[in-house]
């Protein structure tokens, strides 16, 4: 069930919380897995606002349901154009209004380092669902929280992170988590102009952790226990011819998997477009959809633990 | 014991533009390097550190007469309101919004800045002398000291 430690905290960064508050977060999860269909009301009367200048349905759907199922309720908007857009209001004095409203504030937007000034402004704790390119700590809970479920702990995992690791947040964001943990090898997996920032290179250095980048998957499939996919978009790459050649190399197929470990699973926030085709699903690796439930807890513990 | 600050030629200017408020200034030129002598006192900790940041040959000394001892170049943990993060997409950027742009110096030489907000590095060639005007309001509880 919910404890003290993170009452009131904002989650911004999934570094944010300590190795320690994360375990605690998925024991809970655990335990919010049974009042995932039954619902509770552990927070009876408490408010969640979402605030979305970016749309994103499955963020916002997981959120609102986890508040619901814990017994609040939640306001909101997720269309940018019906807020800030039109009255040039600032985002700061957004998310002070949604202050006198709300018990917990949810926020993504483009504009990088938007949730940390929203933490900074606001009275309520701000989580922050998704700001910029290296942030999305909530995605990066469940992700390790469906890891931690799958293998039993995240300690002593090899894992490769596949596709765009320069824009795409859930990765950068994911790079940061696995540093929580022991023993991680890590591989970095993108072609070469796609490649994790250094920022990010630099963090995983600073705390040790055992990490190469290729550009080969096949190399690095038979070896890993968690392939973890991303988009490859063609308007992130300068040369699109480059991006037809490439792309073969960085969407899964079930040949390509075929020299997988036998517990091995494959990962993906979704929504997925062309990198995992429908075949994957049939195989015994795809655990994205359980990946994408795994949400729902993870967003409850999360919630009932910061909520006061 | 006279502030000395040494640049490269082709800094004169930029250095003269960051120096522009401070008083009792001689100048000397020579062997391509341009010499700032803070002929009464030295010269505000914040110009210090503009300088640190903008010319990577910087040297600075405390000269007495003929003795000539440099000064090690440090900056402060923290740069709070001094100059603004050069990424466009970063909070710091927008007008509207009230976060005082606030850089962490990971490494002085070569120096090494991220920004507290957008959690990217400051790219050693967007460092220019336009990216030192903060025009942000700067809240009194956010202030830096700005003398030596
Ligand atoms: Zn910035």
């Amino acid at each position: 069930m919910p404890h003290g430690d993170l009452k009131g905290r904002d989650f911004i960064t999934i570094r944010d919380v300590s190795r320690k508050e994360l375990e605690r977060l998925f024991s809970t999860a655990d335990d919010m897995s049974k009042l995932a269909k039954s619902g509770s009301d552990l927070l009876k009367k408490r408010i969640l606002v979402t605030l979305f200048f970016e749309p994103s349905t499955r963020t916002r759907l997981s959120f609102e349901t986890a508040m619901l199922r814990l017994g609040g309720g939640y306001t909101g908007f997720s269309d940018p154009s019906s807020s800030r857009t039109v009255t040039g209001e600032s985002l700061a004095d957004t998310v002070r209004m949604a202050d006198n409203y709300g018990n917990v504030i949810v926020l993504r937007h483009k504009i990088e380092g938007s949730a940390k000034l929203a933490a900074e402004v606001a009275d309520a704790p701000v989580i922050n669902a998704g700001d910029g390119t290296q942030h999305h700590p909530t995605q990066t809970l469940t992700d390790l929280y469906t890891i931690h479920k799958e293998f039993g702990s995240v300690d002593g995992i090899e894992i490769a992170i596949l596709g765009d690791l320069k824009h795409t947040r859930s990765a950068s964001s994911l790079c940061l988590g696995l540093t929580h943990f022991k023993d991680v090898k890590l591989h970095l997996v993108s072609p070469r102009e796609l490649r994790a920032k250094e920022e990010v290179k630099d963090f995983l250095e600073e705390n040790k952790m055992d990490y190469d980048e290729t550009e080969d998957v096949e190399k690095v499939i038979p070896h890993v226990d968690v392939l973890y996919v991303t988009r490859l978009q063609k308007e992130r790459m300068s040369d699109t011819a480059e991006y037809e050649r490439v792309k073969g190399s960085y969407f899964v197929s079930s040949k390509m998997l075929a020299k997988a470990k036998r517990k091995m699973i494959v990962m993906h926030h979704l929504p997925r477009i062309d990198e995992i085709p429908i075949e994957v699903d049939y195989t015994p690796h795809a655990r994205y959809f359980q990946e994408a439930a795994n949400g729902l807890p993870a967003r409850m513990a999360l919630l009932s633990s910061i909520v006061e | 014991m006279k502030f000395q600050l040494v640049v490269n030629e082709e800094h004169a200017s930029d250095a003269y533009g960051i120096f522009q408020n401070e008083t009792d200034i001689s100048i000397q030129r020579r062997k391509g390097r341009v010499y700032f002598t803070f002929e009464k006192g030295s010269p505000s900790k914040e110009a210090v550190s503009k300088s640190i940041i903008l010319f990577p040959e910087l040297e600075m000394a405390q000269v007495s007469g003929n003795s000539r001892k440099k000064v090690p170049l440090t900056l402060p943990e923290s740069l709070v309101g001094l100059m603004n993060c050069p990424n466009p997409l970063c909070v710091t950027s927008q007008p509207k919004e009230p976060a005082v742009p606030e850089l962490r110096v990971l490494r002085v030489s070569p120096l090494l800045l991220r920004c507290e907000y957008c959690g990217r590095y400051v790219p050693r060639e967007s460092l220019s002398p336009s990216l030192m005007e903060v025009t942000k309001f700067i809240p009194q509880s956010k202030k830096i000291q700005t003398k030596v």
